[in-house]
């Protein structure tokens, strides 16, 4: 009976905004509820044996690797996919970085990572994250119980907030913040030996009067030296791997190079990996070893940071480059990707990008595309470049086709140097090669 | 800070005048004066004459109840109350001041107990409601203080009385001490638990009112605190959940709720008018029911300056109690 109900608002929802009945919204809070207290009750069991959540990396050169990891919010108008099904590898030493519009399921990925996804409602409902501490061993981090968690938080994985405005406790001075986390990585410090380490961190962000501000409280600084004092409590207890949370998205662009210098100088001194998740191509274009794009809570296309802004595949890490505003492009309009991203409560069970490619043709709405591998660091979940297509002649989206014109590329020339602009870079390539393949064919 | 204070004591003043004299001219405009209520009896069976009446009211100075006689009144009274002399009592005949001071404390102990069991009490639940929420224990806790605070004064009095003293007999019904026992003058320790006795279900009642209202804000602020920002950096870094909780997140809700609570504190002095009254004990409150509903003009002048310094004394703390434990507030001027 229920069933029936549910299905009818599936077919209502494409034709008009869909009203729940109260029996429906009872049902699915009943649901919710059994459901979420299974979750947390395994999540709450201490003295858990090690050997349940004890795991195999597949690659070993990496720190992390995410598999088929669903996160699931149960929210009162449905389960709510934030994440997916969602696969990709954090390599040793390596920064890797997480693209895609709001509500994409970056976040959220990042958090479960940390086991920091606002419970109850949030909870990682399937797949595993795989992580290799400092001794070796490997933990399903999916798995692990709350209380074996917390070794891993702030001593190997550390995590740097969006809004450094508001990450920072407004009662507590900056020095005792920083000397909590230190003090629980090193227990047998006296509080002189963890002052003295703190304004050392201090120091090495790049924080002028480290003994001031040792002492100060948030609301004293400004936020880009919030976020310094952020990076500086993610790097106090030496982490392995750190995940940036569109570390620059609150700041101004000119705190935004500074910090982003930072972090770049900061990994190699640990000699770590930083997961680093943005909606900014210029800041994966300038940080990235590799980038994972995401679209709706799944991975739709991964490279290295050559082959995305290079040869993006996916039409919608084409469109994503499109929308970034240029120099070279100065006369047009911006462009954005027609549509919205389809409700993460009812998502269709084919591609969901389809609704807004430009290039979808009739399979798209027959199943979820698997991913076709370009080479083997570059993948993307797109039907057009599977084999069993190619006899069709689809027409492929390029990136150079929105951005090619030779006065285009000559305008993206004439820029001065030192201005990091990545889409002129790539016009000026793409201009070129459009002039080898010009030649080629004559 | 100091010239902060004394700002804020000169507006206090200006404040309390106006409050005076508002509570004067209503007093005065009551439609039965204290004289009216006395001799109403009296007029009725013909023993006294109007005139004896209008004769009492000029002598009691309330004959004159024109707007320049009120103010001529009060600008008599304003004098004296500013030299310290509130007046006599009507209905006491005793001087307000010594009045007041001699029925306060029994008020301000009640109050001062039942403030403290309501803090004891409703924080901690507050606290364990927001950390478990929509748990059964948020549940049940939320439905019984709100039930308990919905209920009328008067009503939850009545109804402990009736269970707890008249049909189980565990408490006394009313009063201070037991009539028919006689204690010697002075203290003694046996007067001590007989008033402690007397004193269960009142406080009961005053506590019970208050906690829903305390544990719902700070269910709500600690609710707040625990979505933000710092607590997940808190969770990040490693820490105890109890570490999380009892010092990152109870740092912060303190904040609004040490605020309120020290407002709150002058208030203590100034009774429970409705549950002395059911209770029959004798403290500020109930006295100061008695003399509103005989009219008893200068006790009630006395009493209400008394609120009102009490009120702005409350808000004045209030304000200060933010520079105190919120570090990102400061005075400046």
């Amino acid at each position: 009976m229920a069933k029936d109900k549910s299905k009818k608002v599936d077919k209502n929802k494409s034709t008009d905004v869909d009203y729940m009945s109260i029996k429906e919204e009872r049902r699915i809070s009943r649901e919710n509820r059994k459901v979420m207290k299974q979750f947390e009750a395994v999540k709450n069991r201490k003295n858990v044996d090690e050997s349940e959540y004890l795991a195999v990396m597949k690659d070993p050169n990496n720190v992390v690797e995410f598999d088929n990891l669903h996160t699931y919010f149960f929210t009162d108008v449905g389960v709510t996919k934030a994440v997916n099904g969602v696969s990709f590898n954090i390599p040793a030493g390596k920064i890797v970085g997480v693209v895609g519009e709001s509500g994409c399921g970056k976040s959220v990925t990042s958090l479960s990572l940390m086991q920091l996804v606002q419970g109850p409602v949030g909870q990682i409902v399937e797949g595993s994250i795989r992580y290799t501490s400092s001794e070796g061993k490997t933990y399903d981090i999916a798995k692990m119980p709350r209380e074996d968690m917390r070794q891993i938080r702030g001593r190997e994985i550390a995590m740097i907030f969006q809004e450094p405005m508001t990450s920072l406790n407004p009662v507590f001075r900056i020095g005792e913040q920083l000397d909590e986390a230190l003090a629980l990585y090193k227990p047998e410090y006296s509080n002189e030996e963890l002052k003295n380490r703190s304004i050392e961190m201090l120091e090495m962000v790049g924080i002028a009067d480290p003994d001031k501000i040792y002492r100060n409280y948030p609301h004293e600084l400004s936020g880009g030296m919030r976020q310094r004092v952020m990076i500086a409590m993610a790097l106090i207890c030496d982490p392995r791997l750190i995940i940036a949370d569109e570390p620059t998205t609150a700041l101004d662009v000119t705190i935004q190079a500074q910090i982003l210098d930072l972090l770049r100088s900061v990994k190699d001194k640990i000699n770590g990996s930083i997961m680093l998740i943005t909606h900014d191509l210029g800041v994966i274009a300038e940080m990235a070893d590799y980038v994972v794009v995401m679209y709706a809570g799944k991975v739709i296309e991964t490279g290295t940071i050559r082959e995305i802004f290079k040869s993006p595949k996916h039409p919608y890490t084409i469109g994503l480059m499109r929308s970034k505003p240029s120099l070279s492009t100065m006369n047009e309009r911006l462009y954005s990707i027609p549509g919205q991203v389809p409700s993460p409560v009812n998502l269709p069970d084919y591609c969901y990008f389809c609704n807004r490619c430009d290039f979808s043709f009739d399979h798209c709405e027959a199943e979820y595309p698997e991913m076709t591998e370009f080479s083997p660091t570059h993948k993307a979940a797109c039907f057009l470049y599977e084999e069993r297509f190619a006899d069709r002649h689809l027409d492929l989206p390029a990136l150079s086709k929105a951005i090619s014109s030779g006065a285009e590329a000559e305008a993206a020339r004439s820029i001065p140097s030192g201005f990091v602009d990545l889409q002129a870079i790539l016009a000026a390539e793409s201009a070129a090669s459009a002039v080898a393949s010009e030649s080629e064919e004559a | 800070m100091g010239k902060y204070i004394a700002k804020r004591i000169g507006l206090a003043v200006i404040i309390l005048i106006g409050v005076s004299l508002l509570i004067y001219m209503l007093s005065m405009l009551m439609p039965a004066d204290y004289i009216d209520n006395q001799t109403a009896a009296a007029v009725q069976n013909g023993s006294m004459t109007l005139e004896d009446v209008m004769r009492l009211k000029e002598l009691y100075g309330l004959a004159d109840k024109s707007f320049v006689g009120i103010l001529k009144g009060y600008f008599t009274w304003m004098t004296s109350a500013l030299s310290g002399d509130l007046g006599f009592s009507f209905l006491y005949g005793r001087p307000v001041t010594s009045v007041i001071g001699k029925y306060v404390w029994i008020s301000f102990t009640i109050s001062l107990i039942a403030y403290l069991l309501q803090i004891a009490i409703s924080i901690p639940m507050g606290i364990k409601a927001a950390v478990y929420q929509y748990s059964g224990y948020d549940y049940s806790v939320s439905v019984f203080a709100m039930a308990a605070t919905s209920l009328p004064s008067f009503f939850l009095a009545a109804l402990l009385m009736n269970v707890l003293s008249i049909q189980l007999g565990w408490f006394p019904l009313q009063g201070l001490t037991t009539a028919t026992r006689i204690f010697p003058a002075g203290f003694t320790f046996a007067k001590l638990v007989d008033m402690a006795w007397h004193l269960v279900l009142p406080i009961m009642t005053l506590t019970l009112l208050s906690i829903g209202g305390l544990m719902r804000y700070t269910r709500t602020n600690m609710l707040e605190v625990l979505n933000s920002d710092y607590i997940r950096t808190a969770r990040a870094k490693g820490l105890s959940e109890s570490v999380v909780i009892n010092k990152h997140a109870f740092r912060n809700t303190l904040i609004p709720l040490v605020t309120t609570l020290s407002g709150l504190l002058p208030g203590l002095f100034s009774g429970a008018m409705i549950t002395e009254t059911v209770f029959a004990i004798p403290g500020i409150g109930y006295m100061a029911l008695r003399a509103t509903q005989q009219g008893d003009i200068p006790f009630v002048m006395g009493y209400n300056m008394f609120l009102a310094i009490l009120t702005v004394t409350g808000m004045l703390i209030s304000d200060l109690m933010y520079v105190v434990v919120d570090p990102r507030v400061k005075i400046t001027k």
